[in-house]
């Protein structure tokens, strides 16, 4: 199954995030817990990590990019059926 | 839930970081409460994630590359700083609240010492005269589901300004940054702006998980 990893919801006022450091590359497998980008909104800095297991299958986004709140960053083949 | 604040005084910028990963580390597993942290450094330039510095050193003072958010700044003796390690839940996960809650707490204490001291929209700090007078710069860490802060503010009591001319202060101009004694014209004793910055980061912590 795909699954998306995308940036969580910071608070009513924060739309956008500029992303500083991007953790994963295609065919990376990826544990619960492991970083997957850091991003930036207003001089605040937050990792976005994977709930679930997978293999990124594609990455949708580059460093220095600037996403919306709820894009995807990156999608993973989970291990789960 | 209640607040405590430590008064750590003069701290090494390292030995700042291992304090502040093992609180949020304890904040996160609900071993502490919010507590929050003031202290100074000696002189030390950090750089956040926005921007890369390849020098080791300037003028001698040592360079951190670390992971708050922010560019360049500068830290010293005469700057108070405060790390809040809280658990963001009391902001409803709201990064511009709790931003914003750091900067409304810094004005109000400038407020107490007559030191003029406002919100400027699109930028994140505390401003006098268009001039910058405390900087912030903030990290939301994962622990246990939590979502914990570090790092914090920086408010210039009486920081040696001529620091700043090294860099480009979170990208603006070095003059553009001040200090409290700078508006004043006269000496101020820190012990007095970390007291008041203590009570009052508490007290509004404090009343915050009381209204709920």
């Amino acid at each position: 199954m795909k699954t998306k990893i995308v940036v969580p919801k910071m608070g009513m006022s924060t739309v956008e995030v500029d992303v500083t450091s991007l953790f994963v590359k295609e065919g990376d497998r990826i544990q619960p817990g492991d970083p997957i980008a850091e991003v930036e909104s207003e001089k605040a800095n937050f990792t976005i990590e994977s709930e679930v297991a997978g293999t990124v299958v594609e990455v949708l986004v580059e460093e220095n990019d600037t996403i919306e709140v709820g894009d995807a960053v990156c999608v993973l083949e989970t291990e789960q059926e | 839930m209640t607040c405590r604040t430590i008064d750590v005084g003069m701290l090494q910028y390292e030995d700042s970081l291992k304090l502040q990963h093992r609180l949020v580390k304890e904040r996160g597993s609900g071993v502490i409460e919010d507590t929050i942290l003031l202290l100074q450094h000696p002189p030390v330039y950090t750089v956040g994630k926005r921007e890369s510095e390849a020098r080791t050193e300037i003028e001698g003072v040592p360079v951190y590359q670390i992971d708050r958010g922010g560019k360049t700044t500068f830290h010293g003796p005469g700057q108070v700083v405060v790390y809040p390690i809280i658990d963001l839940a009391l902001f409803n996960r709201d990064l511009h609240a709790y931003i914003y809650f750091l900067e409304e707490t810094a004005i109000q204490v400038l407020h107490s010492f007559d030191v003029e001291a406002t919100h400027k929209q699109g930028f994140t700090g505390v401003w006098t005269q268009g001039r910058k007078i405390a900087a912030i710069g903030i990290r939301v860490n994962k622990v246990n589901g939590r979502w914990i802060t570090s790092h914090g503010l920086a408010l210039n009591v009486s920081t040696d300004l001529r620091y700043f001319h090294y860099i480009m202060p979170c990208g603006m101009n070095p003059q553009d940054v001040t200090s409290m004694e700078r508006e004043l014209g006269g000496r101020l004793d820190e012990k007095d702006v970390v007291k008041r910055l203590a009570e009052c980061f508490c007290n509004k912590v404090t009343n915050l998980w009381k209204v709920g």
